[in-house]
Parts: C-alpha cells; sequence; structure tokens
C-alpha cells in the first residue's frame, strides 16, 4: 500500500499499464496493429522531445521535425554505408545533437527569444527541406548512399542485434524495440526533472532574469535543454526510418512539423504522458481520415487546433486532471457534510 | 549588357514581389504585435479573389484592385473578431490558433477547388532588351509595390487615420485614454492588413497562379522579411525585402532557383544572428 | 517476452478491427468474390493525376462485375486515399498485405509511393500493378508495369519532333527529381543515337513556379528546341511564362510529360503547337475509345475533366490481370505471373498493350500529338512501341530473383 503513496507511484502505475499492454496487443490484435504502433511508437518519442523542450525547458521549436529527420537521414546513410547498424544509430543521434548545438549556439548565445525562434526554427527546417528536395542528382551520394531527393531513401538496411550483422531485428522486434525505447525515454526524462538539472531548466522557463541573477548561466541550460530535444527527436527519427526503411523529406515540410506542436497542444503543453497520447491518438486519426474521402483532413486537423486553442488551451491531460480534483474536492466535502450531519 | 539588365530587373521584380508579399504581415504584426501564420492563406484567397471572377466574365483589373482586397479585408475582420480577439497578449496561442485557421482555410479551399493549379493569363505583352525578351508584367508589379510603399508612408505620416495608428501602436493605454477605441483599431489593423495582402495575391496571381496549398510557401518568406526588418513597418519591408531579394536572385542567377532560396533562408539566420531586432533595430531607427 | 514469430502472424487474422471505413464497392457474398486494393493519392499533391486513376478503378471494377466478373467471382475493391503521403503508402500497403489479403494491388503514383510499397510487397509475396509513366528501369519479379517509360514516352515524339523543326541543338528543362534525373539520362543517350546535341540540363524542384531566369538563359543559348520535362502544380508557369516573354513559336517547345491535367490549368493560346506524347489521349479516333468515353460519362457525367493516360493505363492493368487471371484458371500468384508472362494482352480505348515477358512492362500503341486550339491533335499512332530502357537491362525469366530498379549509365 506504502508503494502507492510515493511520488513514483503515478509513474510506476504507467509502467505496469504499458508493460502489459505492450505484451498483451499482439496477442489479440492483428499483426497490422503492431506494425501500425510501432509507427506511433516512433511519433510518440517525437511528441516527447517537443514536450520537453517546449512543456519543461519553454523554448517553443518548430525543429523537432528537422532534428526527426536528420537523424532518420544520417542513420539512413550511416547504415547503407556502413556494415551494422550499431554505429550508424550512434551517427544518427550524434547528428542532429551536434546540429542542435550548433544552431542553438546562435539562438540562445544571440539572445533571441520567443516568436523568433519559432521562426527561426521553422526556417532552418524549411531550409533543409529544400536542399534535401533538391538532392535527386546522382551527385548527391554519400559514400553509397544515394539521397535521392524527393522521393526519399528506399530499402534501409534493417536494424540488428549490436555485433551481430546477420542477426537483424524483425517488424515484430521493432515494435518491442520502439516501445521500450519509448518507455525509456519516458522514464528518463521523469526522472531528469526530479534532478537538480531538472529543476534549474524549470526555473530558466518560470522566469529567466531571475535564474540568472542567482547565478546560472541560463543560455548554457537553454542550449542543454534544445540539445537534449534533439538527441529524443533524432532517437525517433531512428526508429520512424526503420518503421518502413525509408525516409523522405516529407518529415521537414510544414504539415509535419505542425503535427508535432498539436500533438502536444491537444495532449497538454508540461506534461509528459499528454503529448504521447496526442501523437498516438492523433496519429492513427490521421491515417484513419485519409481512408474517408467525404472531409479534407486540413479541414479537421485545423479545426482541432482551432477549438484547443480558444477552449481548452491547456490540452487535454491537465484539463482531466483539473476536472478529477474538481471532483475529489466535492466528494470530499460531501463526505465531511455527512460525516458532521451524523455527528 | 543585355543579360546584365535583364538580371538588375529581375531583382528589382523579386525585391518588389517580397515587398508585396510582406508588407501586409508587417502592418499587422508591427501594430499589433500578432503572429499571423495564417498570412499566405490571405494571399491565395487573394489569388482565387481573381481567378474566380475572371471565370465568370469580371475584368481583371476590378477584381484586382477592388474585388480581392475587399474579400480578403472582410474575411480579415472577421478572423480578428472571432478568433484573434481572444488572444491579445497570449502571442504563442495567436500563433497556433492562425495556424489552425490556416489549415482550416486550406482544406476549405481543396474542397471547394480540388487541388489544382489555376492561372490567369499575364496581361501586357512582352518587352525586348537586345535580343532577351522578357514580360511587361514584371513593370507593372514594380510600379504596384513602389506605389503601395508610398501610399502606406502617405497614410502613416500625413493622415488622421495614421497618427491614431501610430499612437496606439506606441502606446495603446494612452490611446485609450484620450478617447481611442484600441479594440476598433485593432479590427481595422487587422483588416487592412488582410485587404493588403489579398491586393497583393491578387496582383501576384499572374505570376503565381492560384491553388489552395499556395500559402504555404510563401508564408516563410514572408515571415523572415517581416522580422529581418525588425520594428518599423514602412523601412523594415523596404530594406529586408532589398537585403534577401538581392541575395536570393543573385544567387539563383549564379546557381538555381533552389539554391537562392536556401541562401535567403540561411541569409536571414544570419542576419537576426547580428541583428536580433531587424534591421531597423540598428539602422534607420526613425524610419515608420 | 519470448513471442514467435508464427504467432505473431497467426494472430493477425482474429481481433480487433481498428481499420477504418474506406470506399468498398461490396457486390456478393465473401466467397464469391475476390479482393482487390486501389491505392491511388485522390487528395495531395498528386490529387490531379490520382482522381481519374481512382475513378478508373471504380469504373473498372463496375464494368467488370457487371460482365459477370473475373472466373465468375465478383471483384470487392478496397480503394484508399493515400494522400500524397509516403507513410500513408506504407501503412495501407502493410493494411493490404498482412489483413486484408487482397488477392492483387493497383496503384501507387510518384515514384516514391511505389519504392515504398514495392519492398513490403516483395516481402509479403503481394501481386502488385503500377500503371503510373515513370521513369523506367524496375525489375521485380512481383510487380507489373503497364505504362509508358522514357523509351516509349520520349523516343518517338521526339524523333518526330526533331524532324518536324530540324532541330539538333535542344536544350532541356527537368522537374528535379529521379523521374527527370533518369529521363535526362536517357535522352543523354539517345541524342548521342540519334545526333542531338544537349546544349544544357536544367533541373528544376517541384515546388519552383519563377522561371524567368531561366527563360532568359534559354534565350542566350539559342537552342533549336526546348524539351521540357517539367511536372505538377508549380512548373505549369513555365507554360504560363514562355509566351509572356515572347517565347512562344520562337523557339518550338516539346514536353514529355504534358497531359490534360497540365493543359486544364493553361490558356489554348499559351501551348499553341506544343508537341507531346502518351499511350491514350482522349482524342483517340477509335470506335472502341468513343464507347469507353460514353460509359464513363454515363457514369460520372458528361462534365468530367478531360481523360488522361493515367485513368487508361489504370483501366487496362485491371484487364490485362483479369486475362492472365482466366488463363492461369487460378488466382493464386505464381500461377497469375506466369500468365502474365506467356504474355497476355488488351485491346484497350487507346490501342493495344502486350506484357512485355523479361521485363514485366508492356509494349504499347503510342499517340503523338501536336496541341492545336487547346486540343491533342493526334499526329501519328506508333503501335507497339517497346520499353527497350528497360527491357534491354531486365530479364526476369533467366533471372527470377530479381527486385531491384535499374539506373541508366551515362
Amino acid at each position: 500500500m506504502s508503494l502507492f503513496q510515493t511520488r513514483w507511484s503515478g509513474p510506476l502505475m504507467v509502467l505496469v499499464i504499458a508493460a502489459l499492454l505492450l505484451t498483451l496487443i499482439p496477442a489479440f490484435a492483428p499483426a497490422y496493429v503492431a506494425l501500425q504502433l510501432t509507427l506511433y511508437f516512433s511519433f510518440g518519442i517525437l511528441g516527447l522531445s517537443l514536450a520537453w523542450v517546449w512543456g519543461y525547458g519553454g523554448i517553443f521549436s518548430f525543429g523537432q521535425a528537422a532534428f526527426f529527420g536528420l537523424g532518420g537521414y544520417s542513420y539512413a546513410v550511416a547504415s547503407i554505408n556502413l556494415s551494422g547498424s550499431t554505429v550508424a544509430i550512434l551517427i544518427g543521434l550524434a547528428v542532429p545533437t551536434a546540429f542542435a548545438v550548433l544552431l542553438g549556439y546562435f539562438m540562445f548565445y544571440g539572445r533571441l527569444s520567443g516568436v523568433y525562434l519559432a521562426v527561426i526554427t521553422l526556417v532552418v527546417t524549411l531550409a533543409i527541406h529544400k536542399f534535401l528536395g533538391h538532392t535527386a542528382g546522382f551527385e548527391y551520394r554519400i559514400g553509397t548512399a544515394h539521397l535521392g531527393g524527393y522521393n526519399g531513401m528506399p530499402a534501409l538496411p534493417p536494424i540488428n542485434v549490436p555485433g551481430d550483422v546477420s542477426k537483424f531485428l524483425w517488424p515484430e522486434d521493432m515494435y518491442y524495440a520502439t516501445g521500450i525505447m519509448l518507455l525509456a525515454v519516458y522514464f528518463g526524462l521523469r526522472w531528469l526533472l526530479t534532478t537538480a538539472f531538472g529543476r534549474r531548466v524549470i526555473a530558466v522557463r518560470e522566469n529567466e532574469l531571475r535564474a540568472e541573477l542567482l547565478g546560472y548561466d541560463t543560455r548554457l541550460y537553454k542550449l542543454a535543454t534544445f540539445a537534449l530535444g534533439a538527441f529524443i527527436a533524432g532517437l525517433g527519427g531512428i526508429l520512424f526510418a526503420n518503421w518502413n526503411s525509408f525516409i523522405d523529406p516529407h518529415v521537414f515540410e510544414l504539415g509535419f512539423g505542425a503535427q508535432i506542436i498539436i500533438w502536444v497542444v491537444v495532449g497538454g503543453l508540461g506534461t509528459l504522458i499528454g503529448p504521447i497520447l496526442g501523437a498516438m491518438l492523433l496519429g492513427f486519426a490521421a491515417v484513419e481520415l485519409g481512408t474517408q474521402q467525404t472531409i479534407d483532413p486540413n479541414v479537421i486537423l485545423g479545426a482541432i487546433l482551432l477549438v484547443f486553442v480558444l477552449i481548452v488551451p491547456q490540452g487535454v491531460v491537465p484539463s482531466v486532471r483539473t476536472v478529477m480534483a474538481w471532483w475529489k474536492q466535492v466528494r470530499a466535502n460531501k463526505r465531511a457534510l455527512a460525516a458532521a450531519q451524523v455527528r | 549588357m543585355d543579360v546584365a539588365a535583364i538580371t538588375i530587373i529581375q531583382i528589382i521584380n523579386m525585391i518588389s514581389m517580397l515587398a508585396l508579399m510582406s508588407i501586409g504581415l508587417a502592418v499587422i504584426f508591427g501594430m499589433m504585435r500578432v503572429i499571423n501564420l495564417a498570412h499566405g492563406e490571405f494571399l491565395m484567397l487573394g489569388t482565387y479573389a481573381v481567378l474566380v471572377p475572371a471565370k465568370l466574365g469580371v475584368n481583371i483589373w476590378i477584381s484586382m484592385f477592388i474585388i480581392a482586397p475587399i474579400f480578403v479585408g472582410l474575411v480579415g475582420v472577421l478572423v480578428e473578431r472571432i478568433i484573434v480577439r481572444r488572444l491579445y497578449g497570449r502571442m504563442m496561442d495567436t500563433l497556433l490558433a492562425t495556424w489552425g485557421l490556416s489549415l482550416l482555410i486550406i482544406g476549405i479551399m481543396t474542397t471547394i477547388f480540388g487541388n489544382t493549379m489555376e492561372g490567369v493569363s499575364t496581361p501586357f505583352g512582352n518587352f525586348s532588351i537586345g535580343e532577351i525578351a522578357e514580360s511587361q508584367y514584371k513593370f507593372f508589379i514594380i510600379g504596384i509595390a513602389a506605389a503601395l510603399m508610398a501610399a502606406v508612408f502617405v497614410v502613416l505620416k500625413y493622415t488622421k487615420l495614421g497618427l491614431i495608428a501610430r499612437g496606439t501602436m506606441q502606446n495603446a493605454n494612452m490611446a485609450s485614454a484620450l478617447g481611442i477605441s484600441p479594440s476598433t483599431v485593432y479590427t481595422a489593423t487587422f483588416g487592412i492588413g488582410a485587404a493588403l495582402t489579398g491586393f497583393a495575391g491578387a496582383v501576384l496571381a499572374p505570376v503565381i497562379g492560384a491553388a489552395p496549398t499556395l500559402g504555404v510557401a510563401y508564408v516563410a518568406k514572408a515571415f523572415i522579411t517581416v522580422i529581418g526588418g525588425g520594428q518599423a513597418i514602412l523601412t523594415g519591408t523596404a530594406s529586408a525585402s532589398g537585403v534577401f531579394g538581392v541575395i536570393n536572385q543573385v544567387v539563383t542567377y549564379f546557381s538555381t532557383p533552389v539554391l537562392g532560396e536556401v541562401a535567403l533562408l540561411i541569409g536571414a539566420v544570419l542576419l537576426l544572428r547580428v541583428l536580433p531586432q531587424g534591421i531597423t533595430g540598428r539602422f534607420f531607427r526613425r524610419g515608420l | 517476452m519470448a513471442f514467435s514469430r508464427r504467432r505473431f502472424l497467426q494472430a493477425s487474422g482474429a481481433g480487433l478491427a481498428i481499420a477504418g471505413f474506406p470506399a468498398i464497392i461490396r457486390s456478393a457474398r465473401a466467397d464469391d468474390v475476390v479482393k482487390v486494393a486501389a491505392m491511388h493519392d485522390r487528395t495531395g499533391s498528386h490529387g490531379i493525376y490520382g482522381k481519374e486513376m481512382d475513378d478508373a478503378a471504380k469504373f473498372v471494377t463496375e464494368e467488370i462485375n457487371a460482365a459477370g466478373g473475373v472466373m465468375g467471382k465478383k471483384i470487392e475493391l478496397t480503394a484508399f486515399d493515400t494522400g500524397s503521403n509516403m507513410q500513408n503508402y506504407a501503412q495501407y500497403a502493410q493494411r493490404v498485405a498482412t489483413q486484408d489479403k487482397v488477392s492483387v494491388v493497383f496503384g501507387g503514383i510518384s515514384s516514391a509511393s511505389r519504392e515504398t510499397v514495392r519492398p513490403i510487397f516483395d516481402r509479403y509475396k503481394m501481386l502488385y500493378f503500377y500503371s503510373t509513366f515513370y521513369e523506367g528501369g524496375v525489375c521485380d519479379k512481383t510487380v507489373f508495369v503497364n505504362a509508358e517509360t522514357p523509351a516509349q514516352m520520349i523516343g518517338p515524339a521526339l524523333e518526330y519532333s526533331t524532324g518536324k523543326y530540324n532541330a539538333k541543338k535542344l536544350y532541356t528543362i527537368w522537374a528535379d527529381y529521379n523521374y527527370g534525373q533518369i529521363c535526362s539520362k536517357w535522352l543523354n543517350g539517345f541524342a548521342k543515337q540519334k545526333g542531338y546535341e544537349i546544349v544544357a540540363a536544367e533541373f528544376f524542384p517541384l515546388d519552383v513556379s519563377d522561371f524567368s531566369s531561366t527563360i532568359t538563359k534559354i534565350q542566350q543559348a539559342k537552342p533549336d528546341m526546348v524539351v521540357s520535362g517539367l511536372v505538377g502544380a508549380a512548373h505549369i508557369g513555365f507554360y504560363r511564362q514562355w509566351p509572356a516573354a515572347g517565347m512562344l513559336g520562337k523557339i518550338p517547345l516539346h514536353s514529355t510529360v504534358f497531359g490534360p491535367w497540365e493543359k486544364a490549368a493553361l490558356k489554348a493560346e499559351e501551348i499553341e503547337g506544343l508537341v507531346t506524347s502518351f499511350h491514350y489521349f482522349q482524342t483517340v479516333d477509335s470506335p472502341a475509345n468513343k464507347a469507353f468515353i460514353e460509359k464513363w460519362h454515363a457514369k460520372f457525367g458528361a462534365d468530367y475533366a478531360e481523360l488522361g493516360t493515367l485513368a487508361v493505363c489504370t483501366y487496362n492493368s485491371f484487364y490485362l490481370w483479369k486475362a492472365a487471371v482466366e488463363k492461369a484458371g487460378s488466382f493464386e500468384r505464381e500461377k497469375v505471373i506466369e500468365a502474365l508472362e506467356s504474355p497476355v494482352s488488351f485491346d484497350g480505348p487507346g490501342g493495344k498493350v502486350t506484357v512485355h515477358t523479361g521485363s514485366h512492362h508492356s509494349n504499347m500503341a503510342i499517340n503523338i500529338t501536336e496541341v492545336t486550339g487547346g486540343q491533342f491533335k493526334i499526329i501519328k499512332t506508333v503501335d507497339n512501341v517497346e520499353p527497350s530502357d528497360t527491357s534491354s537491362v531486365c530479364d526476369l525469366i533467366k533471372n527470377p530473383n530479381q527486385a531491384t530498379q535499374y539506373i541508366p549509365e551515362g
């Protein structure tokens, strides 16, 4: 009983439920569902990256899609050139992180903030999109990997067990691997938020000037927050590229970047579980919208975003929490009232 | 020599196009500090406001100078009343809401017109410099851009409306205390910004065509022009258009249009690193 | 968490049907039907091409079912709108392979979409027909391409136009993606053979719509003819800016890809004299085409947009598959592939198409046209044109274990 009363009781419940779902779903659902879930897990990781950067770091970044895509692309290039995927994964994580450090240095040490960050990260994402769309020519090769322009890079080699190139992961293994990665990132961030570093990141979000006057180099903390976000997005991108062994420039499009922000807004800014749910449910909804041919999907996505910003600006998870707290209060009041009457 | 002349015309044309597509956004951003991500869609609506009447046999100049600005201006007023109004002071939320609006407009227009690019043929003929021919419409665009900038300048500087606008911009509370309703000013500003954008879309329609997804290609360019320009509406837009137009067109001439655009975008990021307040944060500080 | 691969796949039969509600044409009980899937971009950037293909799939399904179906079984078509998004292609391909278990899949528009689904269909051993003109070179046992490759789409028409205008110096402009890049390579080889000089090959990303600096460059280069491989909505701008700069009629224009989709966006006088070719144009003058158009208009309305080669290639693909199934007497993939290779052919609205045995492409009639008064005026029809770019490198009879795409040298 006491276990459930610690501050880890919430996360523990999440872990138990998630682990149960992860193992039970393939047994009862069609293979198709597990294949799809693999994709939504990678989206969940991407959603978490923005949940961290925006929700806890206060940095509104349009660029998570760019780091996601850079992760996918650099992994793709490396895995085609190298035998075995282990080093390729490390490269796929390192490239977006390094890029974020460079870009972040420009922005945070230039003291840019707010909408300027939004616009710069947006512009950088679109510039990468433009450039990669331009790489269909056969001269755009990195080693043996052809970047392929708008067609992207198909038929990537699958991830293999570290050290054994012949043992590679089947799509169903990828389901578990991606699901476990999602849980790892989620709990990793929860843990990080309890550390001194995590609290300082939040302090910078709450009041940058005060944090600075207390002696913290806020630029450095923002840079670290941003780089970690890029690292997580890059991980999502690697898993995404593996999901169907392809990556193409559409991940750098405005629409794809828009999705991520919608996930976070709908799920709830300032929570971790909200954006994951947002990513999975809305990712699923977007696919299903494609199978109906009556309403243009943009109408629905646009309407969702408008409704949430105007009516539920907190997002679903915080709103549910508010309602639950209110309900608890009502019940407690009733109980107190009843007790008073008995007396 | 011919090539040099033509290239210079193309550079000036590019600068004019950037100024045209950005001025409406600059008005809204400069006056209200509102980031309107549906800006590209206002531009797109402007192109359709030329295309649809043209199909019904309406004279192209009537649609361009009257129908497009009025129609898109009214859309702007509606958007301000229904959406933007509720979100003043919440910059991020405005950005998200106008983005939702942008998706919604794209979706609605796709449902009505289908996902096709339609075109209005270019008025006027062409001219030649030496052996190289060019469209005369380019001069029209350059002329319109110049006239529009001049008009905005005159209105801001010499009319009562301009005075009220500048007053509200500098200190909304003081303007309010002096009996000017900021709410009305904001609605009017948003409407005028939208009308300017609709007009720009209409003028550009013969060059860029009309398609529901057209706005996306221009919104980023308009944004960096406005933000690169900084606080001052007019000098900011003009100077940033100048810088970015030259970068774009020169790189395009020596390589490809894509690298031209990439250079423009990278140039914008570098510029903001050096001048975080935009060009007018450092130079022309007394400009409008 | 030990979980065998087989059980994972077995589980696919039962359980949660999380699927959506795509447009399914149901006509009979489950055991009297054969399941078929179609994937086309009705919406998104390829919507202008996808609509007629999707409609063609529905049209031909109805027509075949009305005539008694395939070997007595009615086709149950699941038509997906892939929304011009590769992720949708991947998801729907996995779904039809693992959940719906259809007999054959028709569709894919961009080369990217084909290369996205091809590995999935290879993995799950699904028969797949691709009916969009493309850059050529696909060599895959389970894939049949029934559409124009560069040798078919460019070769005969270019011989005609260069002959007519006595053109030796060609200035080429292409869409910057696989299609344009590979066509450009192919044209280099063809030019060497025919003695043309390619004075420039410029590539434009699909979102470029301002061509003024290129038009300037063309005027400086003074070529005998301009060959355009521009594609998509934004590139239409070229065909508008070219006459606006006064170039129409000064330098002849040949387009390697110009269908009714592009034409609809332009004024007749802007493209007068443009030479282009495809397997099919609505202006083909034959009784078969007349009947086809009448029937089409009866179903979709007489105001339906002018049809192009994409609709007819999709239509033909269904009939090639039907012919093969009936020849094989089975829906089994291996037997149907064998029958297709035997080969089978079909007389469609655009002329005859025959499966090319070794390459799994099609020999087909090619119609060369010149735009006259806003119409594709048929100049001549060349029968039985071979997809030589692909058939010269791909032999799936000698070497059946291939699933690749060849890229021309040069």
